[in-house]
């Protein structure tokens, strides 16, 4: 299918990427420190914690996996929606109290903390980079899909637009 | 900001041991529920095409139910953990 670049798409792409641009650089500047950086300072409201927690479901994965593999698969496909909330469920009842009883906000810090291993340290960083890894792919495959039909420029593009983007977000100076 | 590992400083909690073990309740009784469905799913995947509710399927009807099960048991796990913390760090 060859798709055409519309004015109106790119004009609004633009504007959504600065608007999170200027939003992340802004709160970056009051980023002092790892609890600023993971949870705000634990400042934030609920609602408005509810509302990121929402977006941090609402991936590629949900938004285009979910939906083409209905499409595709029909049943079978909505089976993998279910597995979504029973990581949730496996996040709120065993791992959230735990995680903030120790004071921690990652994985491999609570291990650390409770077993002072650099070996244990090491496993934990890798198995998280791994997963990292293949939880990105779907993602930037995702945004690339996403930016053919809406700006008309090729996959690739989009790929590397959106990485950039996010790692910029992410790992920019504070 | 330095890049050490993450800390933040946690006023003791009292209800922490309490909301603890009523997370690990609430993840037996939902992992109960979803192995049913897994179950059914492996041994009698034809029981999922049967009439559950109305002109819906057991599987369509138990697969949303794991879903509206999953966040109602989280309204219910912050309702008792909110009325422990209450309680228990009183004074």
């Amino acid at each position: 299918m060859i798709y055409q670049t519309s004015n109106l798409a790119i004009i609004i792409f633009l504007f959504i990427v600065g608007l999170v641009l200027g939003l992340s650089f802004y709160f970056a500047r009051k980023t002092k420190s790892a609890a600023s950086y993971y949870a705000a300072g634990g400042k934030i409201h609920w609602f408005v914690n509810g509302i990121a927690f929402a977006g941090d479901y609402l991936s590629a994965a949900s938004f285009l996996g979910i939906c083409g593999m209905i499409a595709y698969s029909g049943y079978d496909g909505f089976l993998y929606s279910i597995g979504y909330l029973a990581g949730w469920v496996v996040a709120l009842f065993l791992v959230a109290e735990p995680l903030r009883k120790l004071g921690k906000f990652t994985f491999t810090d609570a291990l650390d903390s409770k077993f002072n291993s650099k070996s244990i340290k090491l496993a934990a960083s890798i198995s998280t980079l791994i997963v990292s890894i293949f939880y990105l792919i779907p993602q930037m495959v995702g945004a690339g899909d996403l930016v053919v039909p809406l700006l008309g420029l090729p996959h690739w593009t989009g790929v590397v637009i959106v990485g950039t983007i996010v790692i910029f977000i992410v790992a920019q100076p504070v | 900001m330095l890049h050490e590992p993450g800390n933040q400083h946690i006023e003791t909690d009292k209800a922490a041991a309490k909301k603890a073990k009523l997370g690990v309740k609430m993840f037996i009784i939902y992992t109960l529920v979803y192995a049913g469905f897994v179950f059914i799913g492996l041994t009698k995947p034809e029981w999922m095409g049967l009439r559950a509710l109305g002109e819906q399927n057991l599987a369509i009807v138990y697969g949303f139910g794991l879903i509206i099960l999953a966040i109602i048991m989280g309204f219910i796990y912050n309702y008792f953990c909110t009325r422990m913390e209450d309680k228990l760090n009183k004074h």
